[in-house]
């Protein structure tokens, strides 16, 4: 109960960051994508669980202080938990576990940029891929995986264990 | 795949918490819950936006001295031209309003009530630039609404008005399209953001860099001559009929704390629908 209350703060701390403090610190035209970096943190710190019960908070949260519609953000980061853990499954696939974080930011980056390019796009936004790559994506990238990079050491140095993402693993038996 | 029928349980369930509120959501009956939960957390925001606004503005300063140094000999030489301009104005205002007294004229601005609202967060998105302030519905603020800096340069518009704060969409964000024009010459066109700056589409005439542009107030959408930006900078060859035009607005919208809504004004296809 207590570990679920403190997800929910810290899923509430990411939801104020977003929209009090990340805006402010632009590069060039892209923010940093905290939701991303966070439920990745914390699927591999505090395990699958947790994203399975934060991402519903998340979303209602951000959904709230946005005014993005849920559907969307459901779309943008739901993929994020099946993904991971079926790239640490398959460990034909060279890993540590701070590379599966790294190639898993920049994939979820791309898809949730995409998602909401597309929910701009549907509103009346005109489509400008170039700038769309350069300006938002590469540096929005750039972004993510520095933060979570730096948050990632900070975690790993302080001594928290990695994870399993899988949920038989986990302890889930559907 | 093996992995996906593990998750497929919760995937199931979040598809269809979202399909739940997406239907809730557009029936409206979150509104309220959407209320609660930011007159909550609006105070949190404007707190931790304060703290962190200084460390924002020094780092953007510290990368752009030399441009702030020319601007600033720019601006300081404009404020000496507009303190003289103003008194001839002033003198002209009083001799209007004497001239209007004698003849029984009255006139009324429609767009002078303009009402104070502090933003509380800036929510920016891929090609998406919007603000949130603490004026709604409880205030008079309804969607439409044109939203202007202090110094009466056009900034944005209400997109969804809430009991006690309002979502902005700004003129920078990529869904923006205002119809406007040259100042002081028959040149018009349409402004439009693209996620970070602001563009002029010319329709007819022609622009040069330096003019201002202004709402023109086709369509009913905005008041006419609000200025909206300068012209900074004219892309295409000089036989190009369309030249891409960049606007620079003379508000620094990423560090701006207080606007004004025009609550007098209402956009004309607001007023059918109601």
């Amino acid at each position: 109960m207590m570990r679920m209350l403190l997800t929910v703060v810290l899923l509430l701390a990411t939801v104020l960051a977003q929209v009090a403090i990340a805006p402010l610190f632009p590069l060039v035209g892209a923010v940093v994508e905290l939701p991303v970096v966070v439920l990745l943190l914390l699927a591999v710190f505090a395990g699958p669980y947790a994203v399975m019960i934060g991402l519903p908070v998340l979303v209602l949260f951000l959904g709230f202080s946005t005014n993005v519609e849920f559907e969307w953000l459901v779309m943008a980061y739901l993929p994020l938990l099946p993904c991971a853990a079926w790239i640490q499954r398959h460990r034909e696939i060279p890993q540590t576990p701070y590379a599966l974080v790294f190639v898993m930011v920049i994939a979820a980056g791309i898809w949730a940029r995409a998602v909401f390019s597309v929910v701009a796009m549907t509103s009346g936004a005109s489509l400008a891929v170039g700038p769309v790559v350069t300006d938002i994506l590469l540096t929005g990238l750039v972004l993510d995986a520095a933060v979570v990079s730096v948050v990632y050491a900070l975690c790993r140095w302080v001594g928290w264990p990695v994870r399993s993402l899988d949920l038989e693993q986990a302890g889930f038996e559907p | 795949m093996l992995i996906f029928s593990r998750y497929s349980y919760w995937v199931g369930a979040m598809v269809a918490l979202a399909v739940l509120l997406a239907v809730v959501g557009r029936a409206g009956l979150l509104d309220p819950v959407q209320d609660v939960f930011l007159r909550a957390t609006g105070p949190l925001e404007e707190g931790t936006s304060s703290v962190f606004s200084p460390v924002a503005s020094f780092f953007s300063d510290v990368g752009n001295v030399d441009r702030l140094q020319e601007e600033n000999r720019r601006l300081l030489s404009e404020n000496e031209t507009l303190r003289n301009q103003n008194a001839a104005l002033r003198a002209d205002s009083l001799r209007l309003a004497e001239l209007e007294e004698a003849l029984g004229v009255v006139t009324a601005d429609p767009s002078a009530e303009r009402l104070a609202a502090g933003v509380l967060s800036r929510i920016q998105g891929p090609l998406t630039r919007e603000l949130r302030i603490d004026r709604g519905t409880n205030h008079g603020v309804v969607e439409g609404n044109p939203v202007l800096s202090v110094q009466g340069t056009l900034i944005g518009t209400v997109t969804e008005a809430l009991p006690s704060s309002s979502f902005v969409r700004l003129l920078t964000d990529s869904r923006s399209s205002i119809a406007a024009q040259v100042r002081g010459s028959p040149a018009d066109g349409i402004a439009k953001g693209n996620g970070g700056a602001l563009n002029f589409e010319l329709v007819e005439g022609d622009v040069n860099i330096g003019d201002t542009i202004v709402t023109s107030g086709l369509g009913g959408t905005y008041p006419p001559d609000i200025p909206i930006g300068e012209v900074t900078d004219i892309l295409g060859d000089t036989q190009d009929p369309f030249p891409t035009v960049r606007l620079q607005t003379t508000v620094r919208i990423s560090t701006t704390r207080t606007v004004l809504v025009m609550t007098s004004f209402t956009p004309a296809r607001f007023q059918v629908d109601e």
